[in-house]
């Protein structure tokens, strides 16, 4: 209902909101966004409105259904600030282990992305690129954490030691991104 | 709510007036009895209710054509009435539900007649009179049944969803088959000879994934997907002898927009005919059919069994070329007792003279008309604004808009009633998102009346459905076969595989 709106289409998102206005705990809020539903210069200043209405992209572009990068890259090109796209992409590349694509994306966004605390899961992809690619210049500017390689050299041990049998390294290291990329069945679309 | 019925008056029988019957009914503690209107005020103008029922053309066998009171109100009084009869009812809220049994007998004795609805609201003490809600109830019959898909309105959710079958004379529903009958399965693609329950099938997809057919009192499974074809067949029309079955073989894949008010539309990126022999359960088809240059899609026979209708578009580069793809209306001979496809196209509707694209013909029961959608491009009407629904006279060979059905928004999935009177289809119209059911009247020369909004027992009813109807078919007898046993063929085995004969 709320994309309805922002997108503009009133007349849905009316009916939504009368089924809400029924209810217990959404009653005044529904009643309070009917009382403006159709009035677009105050619809305009609710401040999800304002936030997401210059997000929603401007030119055209024809995607598939499981073309979802395509559709975060047009939300991206729109606006490269979009952080919830950035890292759906991101998270998008991870969960279908191409590190690659992963990695590509990372650098292209790199300036954004080092403004905060990289993610431990991205850290833990970026290790596993960097296995492939250690003689690139960027990596000193990527703050990999030394408990991050750390704990990759102590997984890679145990990996060897057991012989890749995946059951003796899930207790310590299951909720690491080397563990998903080895032992996880990633679903295909 | 109480509803309280105070008198129904019969005026006439048979043409003279033969009969004045006043029935006492019990008022649950209403003091009021019949209220003073004479000193009403006047508004001159039509109430507004929804659904608006003013200027449709209804059946005298259609349910009661309830609707609710759209302002302020704290009670109604309605009069309806007939140069048959008339009936008053008090309501102590907005909503004007009729008792279903009158409303029969009101209605099968007011055939060729104009109907009355004259609305009174009350909020304080005074009385407001409005104009009165005129409609016509033509003397022919709609088929007891309309049989649809509910589904989600949206483009890719499609977890719930069910075929059910609704009477058209009450508003009793029951279920043909869910997804709480079987999970995980995507249903669609329901057909019927002729408007009958004797021969049908229905599609599965996903979860225990093949086609149901239901032909001679045997309810079978077979699996559609030949070595000489690239897909499953779907979007099924029976041949009236209920021997063959024609279908599409399409790859459709959705297209969303990243900008404008459409914001998804379905399209072929392939797409072939076959038939299919249900005794022998084998495909056939013909070049003309299985064109590698062209689309072919959404079959249709005519009534006597001698013409495939269908559509054709030359093939493109998809998605790019998407909205250069339109579709033209075209027809071969057919010889059922040969099962031969005749090697002449007739071309009857050219898209490139149309300047539009044709899509879903269906052939009325008499043969004489072609209802169809015309859109901007493409074959797939449902997600097009544009998309309105026209007839074509095949005797004068012209193409009519029907502009009684149609509006703004999409208006497709179109089905003759077995009389070729009534006309149910789908549109878009009300929010731009859900799909409805309409229904209209189309007299002997494919003229339309005024549609009315499939009838519901609560008027509250479409403010709180949350599924669009989809595909609704007209269905002359009730479907017998239980959700059960249609589970138990889809469920028991991968369904027999259907061969494909490459002598044709």
């Amino acid at each position: 209902m709320q994309i309805n709106i922002i997108n503009g289409e009133y007349k849905v998102a009316e009916k939504y909101l009368r089924i809400l206005e029924t209810t217990l705990f959404h009653k005044k809020w529904a009643k309070r966004l009917l009382e403006v539903l159709y009035d677009e210069s105050r619809i305009a200043q609710i401040s999800w409105v304002k936030e997401k209405r210059p997000l929603v992209p401007s030119s055209e572009d024809l995607r598939r259904p499981n073309e979802h990068i395509k559709a975060l890259n047009l939300l991206l090109e729109e606006n490269p600030k979009n952080q919830k796209a950035l890292h759906y992409k991101l998270c998008y590349h991870l969960l279908s282990k191409d590190v690659e694509e992963f990695a590509y994306t990372f650098f292209e966004y790199r300036d954004i992305l080092l403004r905060g605390r990289i993610p431990r899961v991205y850290q833990e992809a970026l290790v596993v690129y960097y296995i492939n690619n250690p003689d690139l210049e960027i990596w000193s500017e990527i703050p990999v954490e030394p408990a991050t390689i750390s704990r990759f050299a102590d997984y890679n041990k145990q990996f060897e030691r057991y012989e890749g049998e995946g059951l003796k390294l899930k207790a310590k290291f299951e909720e690491t991104y080397w563990f998903y990329y080895h032992y996880a069945d990633a679903e295909e679309d | 709510m109480r509803v309280y019925r105070h008198a129904l008056v019969m005026k006439r029988v048979n043409g003279t007036i033969a009969l004045s019957l006043v029935i006492a009914i019990s008022f649950f503690g209403c003091k009021e009895g019949k209220p003073d209107l004479s000193n009403a005020f006047e508004t001159g103008i039509l109430p507004k209710v929804f659904p608006e029922y003013d200027g449709v053309t209804v059946p005298w066998n259609i349910a009661p054509l309830n609707f609710k009171y759209l302002d302020s109100c704290r009670y109604l009084y309605v009069n309806v009435s007939s140069s048959y009869s008339e009936m008053d009812y008090f309501f102590d809220s907005n909503k004007v539900k009729f008792s279903e049994k009158d409303w029969t007998n009101f209605l099968s004795n007011s055939r060729e007649d104009s109907v009355f609805i004259t609305v009174y609201s009350r909020n304080g003490s005074k009385w407001t009179k409005h104009n009165p809600i005129r409609f016509y109830v033509s003397e022919h019959r709609i088929d007891k049944l309309l049989l649809y898909r509910r589904i989600m309105p949206g483009y890719q959710t499609w977890n719930t969803m069910g075929v059910y079958q609704r009477e058209l004379s009450s508003f009793k529903e029951k279920l043909i088959l869910d997804s709480e009958v079987m999970p995980g399965t995507c249903m669609n693609c329901h057909n019927f000879r002729d408007n009958k329950a004797d021969s049908w099938m229905l599609h599965l997809r996903e979860n225990y994934g093949g086609t149901i057919i239901f032909s001679d009192g045997d309810l079978k499974k077979i699996q559609t997907k030949t070595d000489h074809t690239f897909g499953s067949a779907g979007f099924p029309a029976w041949h009236p002898s209920g021997n063959y079955i024609a279908f599409s073989v399409n790859q459709v894949t959705q297209i969303f927009h990243a900008i404008g008010d459409v914001r998804a539309h379905a399209l072929d990126m392939k797409s072939d005919m076959v038939i299919y022999n249900v005794d022998r359960n084998e495909f056939f088809t013909s070049s003309v059919l299985s064109s590698p240059n062209a689309y072919e899609a959404f079959p249709c026979f005519s009534p006597d069994g001698e013409r495939l209708y269908f559509v054709s578009s030359p093939s493109g580069k998809l998605p790019e070329e998407q909205e250069e793809m339109k579709y033209s209306l075209c027809s071969v001979s057919f010889d059922e007792y040969k099962g031969i496809i005749g090697n002449d196209v007739d071309t009857i509707i050219s898209a490139r003279t149309l300047g539009k694209s044709v899509s879903l013909p269906r052939v009325s029961p008499d043969g004489k008309y072609i209802m169809l959608t015309t859109l901007d491009y493409g074959n797939f009407p449902a997600y097009n604004p544009e998309a309105d629904l026209y007839i074509y006279d095949l005797t004068k060979r012209e193409l009519v808009e029907l502009k009684a059905f149609n509006s703004d928004n999409v208006e497709s999935w179109h089905s003759w009633s077995s009389n070729g009177h009534w006309v149910v289809f789908s549109s878009r119209r009300r929010d731009g998102l859900f799909m409805d059911a309409w229904i209209g009247y189309v007299d002997e020369k494919g003229a339309p009346q005024k549609p009315f909004l499939l009838p519901q027992k609560d008027p509250d009813f479409y403010d709180s459905f949350l599924f669009s109807f989809n595909v609704p078919e007209f269905l002359n007898e009730p479907f017998e076969i239980s959700p059960y046993q249609i589970a138990n063929v889809a469920t028991k085995s991968k369904g027999q595989q259907a061969e494909f004969e490459n002598s044709h």
